[in-house]
């Protein structure tokens, strides 16, 4: 009704044409973005096909009829290690939520919260070098070798840890830089549950433990979404991995083995890539596919948490 | 009375602050003015105004950086260097984005007959390749030493013990010190000129043991496939696994050896001494090389690795490598053809006495050959 007319004055009209070009700008530009990667990544697709998903190969050569590559590592190992992550990161948010949204009073709580905010916005490359130069050695010493010495009869323990750069170092760097972001996301999503399921919860004499496992059960889908974004952002990041993941293109059928993810395949090898002729198409497409799971399970996870919001509203 | 003297002392206080600033900028100014004035009064180059610009080898980075600091300060000579690899720096010169690229292979045989009389190499830095090993029991006065057949066994995974009779045979002073634990090897998870040079001079010493198809900036390491080898990401990583990593062998360029203050293996040369690597042994490997090397910088360099590498001679350190600029040989702008001479021929000249620790000066036959290219260099399309 009111929509009839789009401008109530000429001032807003200013404002709306002013700010369009930014946005048509934005969008056209993640358009653009896109495209060029694809069309880069396009010559790698059409020489290797589906070879480029299946084998496991990094073999550059000055000879173009000899080069071979395969990202079937590299895709499985971003998997691997940003599940990881999210596996270690998502309860870890959960008990962060907790103490945050019942235990500590409110001063604590705000204090535990700006932390846990700025723990967020410090740069990955901080994560990276703690990861590999503190994290790594003591998980191989006190974790990897403890656990492959009493369970290495299961698959996931088998292999000797040998550096300590392997997909669990990855994942728990990863878990904790993603903590912060999936905390943030979860308490907020805490603090929008109406009242009335608190109150009504603590006059049936519920425990705080009590109370939040009613209200967890409302956040559920909401933990999902938090873990799909959280996900995403694991599998985009680069310095973390790069540091500590051991690089080698080996399937992990072990957690203490090295290998590789796609950002860190690009970090790797971008710098002589242009030596060979399918080597820079081929880390495109790499990031193309990346690219492309981010944006599906950044999708998923937007749309869930939307639906989740207005539902809980309502 | 007390408001009197509060308002007085901040008078006070901005009257300071402005004299201390308008001191400064005076100080600025003259300053300012003298540099211009001194280099204004010697005279004035074509060149001057010219900005060389360089991309390439991220080696070869922090000399050229040393070496544009000293150029800039001495003859007002501008040289910029973009440390973005060899790969990177090749595309950019090829493309006329840069006047001269840095890189740490020479070019292919197939690209240089796509470029003969037009593209100059002049190799101006040397590089070693050094292995460091983490080996609690052995002393630091001791030397551990490596045959080319050893290392490529342990890369291979076939020799995995420390205490394994080959490498007993070659350190009869290390029994009983050297431990019966796994080795573990460590490599250059990116692709590297450090990993082309290392595995090349396998292939060279020992073409049985490391076949020809593990040469390269990347390699499929056998080893990892035993599940002993493990990646490294730079020198640095590399450098921090071996630390890290009790029984641990490694190989590095010797700048990093150096700074890090690893211990480092000397290795069984061609005439079946170990040698350590320091710069006589490199030195003594390049001279008794160079007279097997290209005698221009027009020539083909490709096979110039494997003339240095292994060379012949008692003290010859074995596995040493060179890097290379490139420039074109005709340039359209008299002012970048005049830059470029007084570039290559300071850095051929005095430019070789302001070395980098763990970078060495090339020997002078190869300096003559670069000298070359001064007056080779004209001025013309390209």
């Amino acid at each position: 009704m009111n929509r009839k007319k789009l401008f109530a004055s000429s001032s807003d009209k200013i404002v709306f044409y002013s700010i369009l070009p930014l946005v048509v700008g934005v969008l056209s530009l993640f358009i653009l973005i896109g495209f060029s990667i694809f069309s880069q990544a396009w010559v790698s697709f059409e020489r290797f096909g589906t070879n480029l998903l299946v084998l496991s190969v990094w073999k550059p050569s000055e000879d173009p009829e000899a080069e071979l590559y395969g990202l079937a590592t590299p895709l499985i190992g971003s998997l691997y290690s940003s599940l990881l992550a999210i596996a270690v990161a998502v309860p870890v948010s959960i008990s962060l939520t907790y103490l945050v949204g019942e235990v500590l009073p409110s001063s604590i709580g705000d204090l535990l919260r700006v932390l846990i905010e700025i723990m967020g916005g410090l740069p990955t490359v901080v994560y990276g070098l703690w990861g590999s130069l503190v994290l790594a050695p003591f998980l191989r010493d006190s974790v990897m070798t403890p656990l492959h010495r009493y369970l290495g009869f299961i698959q996931i323990f088998s292999c000797y840890p040998l550096t300590g750069y392997s997909v669990l170092t990855a994942g728990v760097v990863l878990a904790t830089a993603s903590t912060p972001y999936v905390t943030s996301l979860l308490i907020e999503g805490y603090q929008m549950i109406p009242a009335k399921y608190r109150e009504g919860a603590y006059s049936l004499g519920a425990t705080k433990y009590e109370v939040f496992k009613v209200l967890l059960g409302l956040l559920k889908p909401y933990v999902v979404a938090a873990s799909l974004l959280g996900f995403s952002r694991a599998l985009g990041e680069t310095t973390i991995v790069t540091l500590t993941i051991g690089n080698s293109m080996r399937l992990p059928l072990c957690l203490f083995e090295p290998t590789m993810t796609i950002p860190s395949l690009i970090a790797s090898q971008f710098e002589s890539a242009r030596l060979y002729t399918y080597a820079m198409p081929t880390l495109f497409a790499g990031g193309f596919l990346i690219l492309l799971v981010s944006l599906g399970v950044s999708y998923l996870g937007i749309k869930k948490l939307y639906k989740w919001r207005e539902e809980i509203r309502a | 009375m007390r408001d009197v003297s509060k308002g007085l002392s901040r008078v006070y206080v901005i009257l300071v602050i402005s004299l201390v600033a308008a001191a400064a900028s005076i100080a600025i100014y003259v300053q300012t003015y003298n540099l211009t004035q001194s280099t204004t009064t010697t005279s004035t180059p074509i060149w001057s105004g010219v900005t060389l610009s360089g991309a390439g080898a991220t080696f070869l980075a922090p000399q050229m950086i040393e070496w544009s600091r000293i150029l800039s300060e001495t003859k007002g000579l501008k040289v910029e260097y973009q440390s973005v690899g060899s790969g990177a720096g090749r595309d950019m010169f090829f493309n006329k984005v840069v006047h001269f690229a840095g890189s740490d292979p020479p070019l292919s045989k197939s690209l240089y007959q796509q470029y003969v009389g037009k593209v100059m190499q002049l190799p101006v830095v040397v590089g070693s390749v050094v292995m460091i090993y983490n080996i609690p029991e052995v002393p630091s006065d001791k030397t551990l030493c490596l045959s080319s057949d050893v290392i490529a066994l342990i890369y291979k995974g076939e020799i995995t013990k420390w205490d394994d009779e080959r490498i007993l045979q070659l350190n009869p002073e290390l029994r009983g010190l050297l431990p019966s634990r796994e080795i573990i090897a460590v490599h250059r998870s990116d692709s590297s000129g450090t990993t082309s040079v290392f595995t090349t001079y396998l292939n060279k010493a020992s073409p049985t043991i490391w076949l020809k198809d593990l040469v390269g900036l990347t390699v499929d390491w056998p080893v990892d496939e035993k599940g002993r080898g493990v990646g490294g990401k730079g020198n640095e990583g590399v450098t921090q696994a071996v630390k890290t990593t009790p029984y641990s062998i490694g190989y590095v360029e010797l700048n990093y050896a150096i700074t890090q203050g690893l211990p480092t293996a000397a290795i069984k040369n061609s005439a079946g001494a170990c040698v350590k690597p320091t710069t006589e042994t490199i030195r003594a490997a390049l001279q008794n090389a160079a007279p097997s090397l290209p005698k221009s910088p027009l020539d083909d360099w490709s096979d110039a690795l494997l003339q240095v590498l292994n060379a012949p001679g008692e003290k010859s350190y074995p596995v040493v490598s060179f890097s290379y600029i490139f420039i074109y040989k005709s340039y359209p702008d008299k002012a970048v053809v005049e830059a470029l001479k007084e570039f290559v021929r300071w850095v051929n000249t005095e430019g070789q006495n302001y070395m980098v620790p763990g970078y060495l000066p090339v020997p002078e036959e190869i300096r003559q050959v670069n000298l070359k290219a001064v007056d080779l260099l004209t001025v013309g399309g390209s």
